[in-house]
């Protein structure tokens, strides 16, 4: 009952705003209309591409051009990433979860999310257009500085691991240590597939070192999540 | 200059509860104080140059 809080509380000001007026009410509607039609458009894909990451893509290769020793190189690639994206933001969580599982640093998860929040191509082409290519193109370098200040100061407060731990949805603690793992659902381990391996490294307190495909140094990985979070 | 403030478009008040379950309160509040102090600077910036 307590996960449908926010929507109950949605529903609840919906039928106030129309008891209070009906135009502003139809209006509450289209806009949650063309809200939804958006996220229809982009989470598909995101989830697949989410999903097709953590299945094929290393956690090496993540660390190694993403992780906290990638230095600028990986901070480009970041940057690149949230600018090339299409979609809100709240899209992109998904997908720097499963990064930040794989290793990607902190810094560099916040260079992605702001960029893809406030310095994507798609924007810029807009701002020109509304607001002259002046202002675009001075607000856009300005903030592109920023956000890689941003991702270097936050690396300094908070490493990936900080993030995995404190999520409180345990459901999404379940994805993280989910994208840890190899996802190749071979059942090697003995257990029915990685997400049911996951719920027993987190719950059940299997071993760690259960994984024979797992790169090195999983092990202590999911020793190190499961010890914080008890 | 107020129009500069569309960047505040980094700092997501309604996504914040998402944001939350994803990565933890500690990230989720640091990254909005840090975008809004950002917005606020690149704001003032752009007033000075513009």
């Amino acid at each position: 009952m307590k996960r449908y809080k926010l929507l109950i509380l949605t529903v609840i000001l919906y039928i106030l705003a129309f008891a209070y007026d009906p135009k502003v009410f139809a209006s509450a509607v289209s806009n949650t209309g063309l809200y939804l039609k958006e996220m229809i458009q982009i989470l598909p894909a995101v989830f697949i591409l989410t999903g097709l990451l953590n299945a094929w893509v290393p956690h090496k290769v993540v660390e190694a051009k993403l992780g906290k020793e990638s230095g600028l190189f990986g901070r480009l690639i970041s940057l690149f990433l949230g600018a090339v994206s299409a979609g809100p933001v709240y899209v992109a969580f998904p997908l720097v979860q499963s990064l930040l599982g794989k290793g990607m640093s902190v810094g560099n998860a916040v260079i992605l999310i702001s960029a893809w929040a406030a310095a994507k191509v798609p924007m810029f082409l807009i701002e020109s257009r509304f607001l002259g290519i002046g202002f675009a193109s001075l607000r856009t370098p300005l903030t592109v500085i920023a956000i890689l200040i941003m991702g270097a100061l936050m690396d300094r407060m908070m490493s990936g691991s900080d993030i995995i731990l404190s999520t409180r949805d345990d459901n999404k603690r379940l994805e993280a240590v989910v994208a840890l793992l190899p996802n190749q659902n071979c059942l090697a381990c003995g257990h029915k597939g990685c997400l049911d391996y996951a719920k027993a490294v987190l719950e059940g307190g299997a071993s760690t070192d259960l994984c024979r495909v797992g790169e090195k140094g999983l092990s202590e990985r999911l020793a190190s999540v499961r010890k914080e979070s008890l | 200059m107020a129009a500069l403030i569309t960047t505040l478009t980094m700092v997501g008040f309604a996504t914040i509860p998402i944001e939350t379950s994803h990565f933890g309160k500690r990230f989720t509040i640091l990254r909005n104080l840090m975008s809004f102090a950002a917005a606020m600077i690149i704001a003032l910036m752009m007033g000075a140059i513009l």
